[in-house]
């Protein structure tokens, strides 16, 4: 079938998997604008990314689980586990950064298990992470015995969780959020140990016999995940063409790393 | 009675087919689709009870149908041995079965083989959403109560105990026996933690490690194993050598 140019450019477009799922954020928002128009206020907007950001964060550390072909079914109760230390520290009268330190140490040291688990002992990502999901579980119903954890909040903990606004509608969450994305970005796209995930992911097998260790590769970024405390994504059998480039980029960049 | 039987184990069927036929139709991710499916069940859970706990069946039929003894064990435990045994010969004595299997190990050499490796994912999703329908049918006759979010996690520790008995994550590998001794573990650490009397709230930490624990011995036994099975074949070979 013969295309000419402009259609041939429209299905390109339509074709990356961004437009679609931006294309649905848009229709979401028109029809929500439609139904009530005070969606686009500056109050609901700051409300809807006020919800996105727990989910965003575990995003951004599923993605990276995700790239190098992994799978972590952990992270919500790991983020529940890390809340519930951060918020007795605080109540036991420790400074908020000792208690933020602590939380962030509990989501990297699961998510090391995690990883040396997955990776050292050979147990599948779904059952190590399953596993270790359910003893943060436990964890945090043996130690709490489910009473909620409360008064802990002070006015710098509402900064922190976004109850209350830095600058205009901006909070500190959505800046950090922000920061994560765009370092994690930059880690994926710029750096041998991003280079070495898409190598892992495109075939776990392969980059090994290339001189890089994917075991090592593997445990790093199920910790990044655990620490920035669901998005799913695809690792379908045949990868489409953008991964393919991009394995035959990241292969290259592997065999000669610096020049 | 049989008809409400009937008509939960259809929505199970139903669910299954509109998982099958959007997967392999529209060609979307299984992760993806199953997800969206779980979310409008669960919803549709909520819709139909209306946050009530649906109790107290008058039909004693519908009681009956997973407490009834039959030859020393009740008649759920029957329909399900009866029910793993007929899974257990469609996948590993008939072309069907054969078929899964070699979808499962890659569709690129199964369509070169001549298997429509789309009608067959269909046929899985359709059993798999009717067993899931039977269960839900099961579970409430033993329960004698629905209520949403009852069944919350199963799916999770459903493929927890298929991978447990040694079914593989990538496809291809797996038998249904496996499945059921993965089951029978969970629910043996469930009850015999219960029967210790241990406390519920370390369950889910003592479960986590014996999983752990037991995948790791596991494979550590299969490795000594395949070590032993290594040498003797080379010992042999020395000997032969003088």
């Amino acid at each position: 079938m013969m295309l000419n140019r402009p259609s041939r450019r429209i299905s390109r477009i339509v074709a990356d998997p961004l437009v679609g799922i931006l294309g649905l954020v848009a229709v979401a928002a028109v029809v929500m604008v439609f139904v009530e128009p005070s969606f686009v206020s500056i109050a609901n907007i700051t409300n809807v990314i006020g919800a996105m950001i727990a989910i965003g964060f575990l995003a951004i550390g599923m993605t990276v689980v995700l790239i190098c072909r992994g799978l972590d079914l952990s992270v919500g109760a790991v983020m529940a586990l890390s809340a519930g230390v951060a918020a007795a520290l605080l109540n036991n009268g420790l400074p908020m950064p000792v208690a933020f330190a602590a939380a962030l140490g509990v989501g990297t040291a699961v998510g090391c298990l995690n990883g040396l688990l997955a990776t050292k002992l050979a147990v599948p990502d779904f059952i190590a992470t399953l596993a270790v999901g359910s003893i943060a579980t436990g964890i945090l119903l043996y130690w709490t015995r489910g009473v909620p954890i409360l008064g802990y909040m002070s006015p710098a903990y509402e900064y922190v969780g976004g109850l209350r606004r830095l600058i205009g509608p901006v909070t500190l969450p959505m800046l950090l959020l922000a920061g994560l994305a765009v370092i994690t970005a930059l880690v994926l796209r710029r750096t041998t140990l991003g280079i070495r995930l898409y190598a892992v992911g495109s075939s776990p097998r392969v980059p090994s016999t290339r001189g890089c260790a994917s075991t090592a590769s593997r445990s790093t970024p199920t910790c990044s995940a655990a620490a920035s405390p669901q998005s799913p994504g695809s690792t379908s059998q045949v990868a489409p063409p953008r991964c393919h480039r991009r394995w035959a980029w990241a292969t290259r960049s592997v065999r000669s790393p610096r020049r | 009675m049989p008809i409400s039987v009937a008509a939960g184990v259809a929505t199970g069927l139903a669910f299954g087919i509109l998982n099958g036929l959007v997967i392999v139709k529209l060609g979307l991710n299984d992760f993806i689709v199953t997800l969206g499916t779980l979310n409008i069940a669960a919803g549709l859970l909520v819709v139909l009870t209306g946050r009530v706990q649906l109790t107290g069946t008058d039909s004693a039929g519908f009681v009956a149908l997973a407490r009834t003894p039959v030859l020393g064990v009740t008649s759920g435990i029957m329909i399900a041995l009866v029910l793993v045994a007929v899974v257990q010969v469609i996948l590993s004595r008939t072309p069907f079965g054969r078929r899964v299997r070699a979808t499962g190990l890659g569709v690129e050499p199964a369509r070169v083989a001549g298997i429509d490796s789309g009608q067959v994912k269909l046929w899985c999703y359709l059993i798999s959403g009717s067993l899931a329908g039977l269960a839900g049918v099961l579970l409430a006759s033993r329960l004698n109560s629905v209520q949403p979010a009852m069944t919350s996690g199963y799916e999770l520790t459903a493929v927890a105990a298929a991978v447990l008995g040694g079914v593989s994550l990538a496809g291809g590998r797996g038998a249904i026996w496996q499945a059921v001794v993965g089951a029978l573990l969970l629910a043996t650490l469930r009850q015999g933690f219960r029967l210790l009397g241990v406390d519920p709230m370390i369950f889910a930490i003592i479960t986590g490690l014996c999983i752990i624990v037991g995948v790791v011995s596991d494979r550590g036994l299969r490795g000594i194993a395949a070590r032993l099975a290594l040498r003797k074949p080379a010992a042999a070979s020395v000997e032969v050598a003088r």
